[in-house]
């Protein structure tokens, strides 16, 4: 985990409050799907974590949604801007030896998945991926999953795209879940809290969100509570987890 | 830049607080040049901590209400203490509900060579019981300390709140029960209201503020303290810059705890320390204690 400073290379709205940003990483170490970069903005006094949704050579890609200020403010970096950033921060995925694997988006939680499917392409194991939004101008990123993935199932809860409903009753109807050996998802929370409950057989792991202090494991201020009771911090020992072994 | 504070004398004095480095097992460039570390809060039994949203900010505000999770004394005995830093003095913060804590804690650890001394936290404003509840009585201020003074021989910080009590009578309890310093101040008490929920956004209610904000507010704590006991301050609050250490020098404080801003950037302290070097050039200061407490009157 280093600090350093990358300049913005593009900055596109992919819809709604909703941005992707290219930055120029120097000497950037290898990152794994998953983990995720702390940035420091101008309007709040903490970082703000991204995760990492792809990768060309150096070059990285982060997509945001504007929910505050301070996402507000990283919206509208211009191209040639220096960020400061620290990372890569997190533990990434151990990409599985075989697949097929599922990938399950919703929102913007479709943005980390996009770099796991690219890390699976290479290492030639099947996935197929459900990107779901609330309406059509909030899917993101499905050019991008079907450069990648073996079949993308587009899904809205209005009908407006693909299928209509919930991602987690969309999910249920595929061919493709139950010939999944183990699933990836990253949405809203109540999305994963209900993919807890639709009796998937497969491991399923859940890349988290969480407001955080420091995302170096410092402050133990992005506590998810654990099976056993226990908190365990989202950036250090997530921010991915068995979504078995969490409660929502 | 060394600083003496009793007998001891500290490299700098740019402290790491409580709560904002972990126990010290990581980054440890950063750790070997401040003056020392002050660990996470520990308790007689392992705590949990507060359920989440835990933290909150603004442009120069953290409140968080984290709740002092920890491992507990057993566990911070036998898994953190056998790699607690060697290059820096490492201060463990005790906190607890009552005497009895204290004395469970301190008796096995008081005299132990791996500890530099101790930060009683009787200010924690997260947690129901104990925290700030105790530092809010000189009474039990007095009693905690003189209990602590009887158990080890190694310094004593005691870490003051702010919150709902005389700051002065609080100070002074703890210097005539035998602190070596006192710490102002913790966080202060806050409040961030979800408007849509109608509800508290914190997970615990409320928690604590820290940052920039609080700094005019602690720097007035400071002189005023610094001027009433005889006992050494150390000041806490909102400092992220070179000059920000040096103000708190002049208001009178001895070391200089950095909290929030390592959150921020876990390297902040050794810019900092840079920041006060090169402040130190230009104002022609040779050494931190020719500007303690030198602030001038209007």
């Amino acid at each position: 985990m280093i600090r350093l400073k990358a300049p913005v290379l593009e900055n596109r709205e992919l819809g709604p409050g909703l941005y992707s940003l290219w930055l120029a990483i120097e000497g950037l170490n290898e990152v794994q799907p998953g983990q995720f970069f702390e940035f420091r903005i101008r309007e709040r006094f903490l970082r703000r974590a991204l995760s990492i949704a792809d990768q060309k050579g150096r070059n990285l890609r982060f997509v945001l949604k504007t929910v505050g200020s301070g996402t507000q403010w990283l919206a509208q970096v211009r191209v040639g801007e220096m960020l400061d950033l620290i990372g890569p921060c997190g533990q990434g995925v151990k990409i599985p030896d075989q697949g097929p694997v599922m990938l399950l988006g919703g929102g913007v939680g479709s943005a980390p998945l996009l770099y796991l499917a690219r890390r699976l392409s290479e290492k030639g194991i099947k996935n197929d991926a459900v990107i779901a939004a609330c309406t059509r101008n909030e899917l993101i990123l499905v050019e991008e999953f079907k450069e990648v993935c073996r079949e993308v199932i587009v899904s809205t809860d209005d009908g407006s795209s693909g299928h209509k409903g919930l991602l987690t009753e969309v999910v249920r109807t595929l061919h493709q879940t139950t010939q999944a050996k183990v699933l990836y998802a990253c949405g809203p929370e109540p999305m994963l809290a209900a993919l807890k409950n639709i009796g998937l057989k497969q491991p399923v792991y859940a890349f988290l969100e969480s407001r955080m202090g420091c995302g170096m494991g410092l402050c133990v201020g992005c506590a998810v509570k654990g099976r056993d009771s226990r908190y365990h911090r989202v950036c250090l020992e997530g921010p991915v987890f068995d979504l078995t072994e969490i409660e929502l | 830049m060394n600083v003496k504070l009793g007998k001891t004398t500290f490299r700098n004095p740019l402290v790491l607080a409580s709560g904002t480095f972990g126990y010290g097992l990581t980054f440890p460039e950063v750790i070997e040049k401040v003056g020392a570390l002050v660990t996470k809060g520990i308790t007689v039994e392992e705590r949990i901590g507060n359920p989440p949203p835990r933290i909150w900010d603004s442009a120069e505000t953290v409140v968080n209400s984290v709740g002092l999770e920890n491992v507990g004394l057993q566990r911070f005995q036998t898994e953190i203490l056998p790699m607690i830093p060697t290059s820096t003095p490492v201060y463990v913060n005790l906190a607890g509900v009552d005497l009895g804590d204290f004395k469970s804690i301190l008796q096995p650890l008081g005299q132990d060579q791996r500890i530099a001394g101790f930060e009683l936290n009787l200010s924690c404003p997260n947690v129901k019981e104990g925290g700030a509840a105790l530092g809010q009585s000189s009474r039990k201020v007095s009693e905690v300390t003189a209990l602590a003074r009887s158990l080890t021989v190694k310094p004593i910080w005691v870490k003051l709140t702010s919150n709902f009590c005389d700051v002065r009578e609080i100070s002074k309890a703890a210097a005539d029960a035998g602190a070596d310093a006192v710490v102002l101040v913790n966080t202060l008490n806050a409040l961030v209201i979800d408007v849509e929920k109608r509800k508290p956004f914190l997970g615990a209610g409320s928690g604590g503020l820290s940052g920039p904000a609080v700094k005019p507010h602690v720097l007035y704590i400071v002189r005023e303290i610094s001027r009433i006991i005889d006992i050494p301050v150390i000041a806490s609050g909102g400092v992220v810059s070179g000059l920000d250490v040096f103000e708190y020098l002049l208001a009178g404080a001895r070391l200089v705890q950095l909290g929030s801003i390592n959150l921020v950037d876990p390297g902040a302290a050794l810019r900092i320390l840079e920041e006060l070097k090169d402040l130190f050039r230009r104002e022609g200061v040779n050494s931190p204690t020719e500007i303690i407490g030198r602030l001038e009157d209007r």
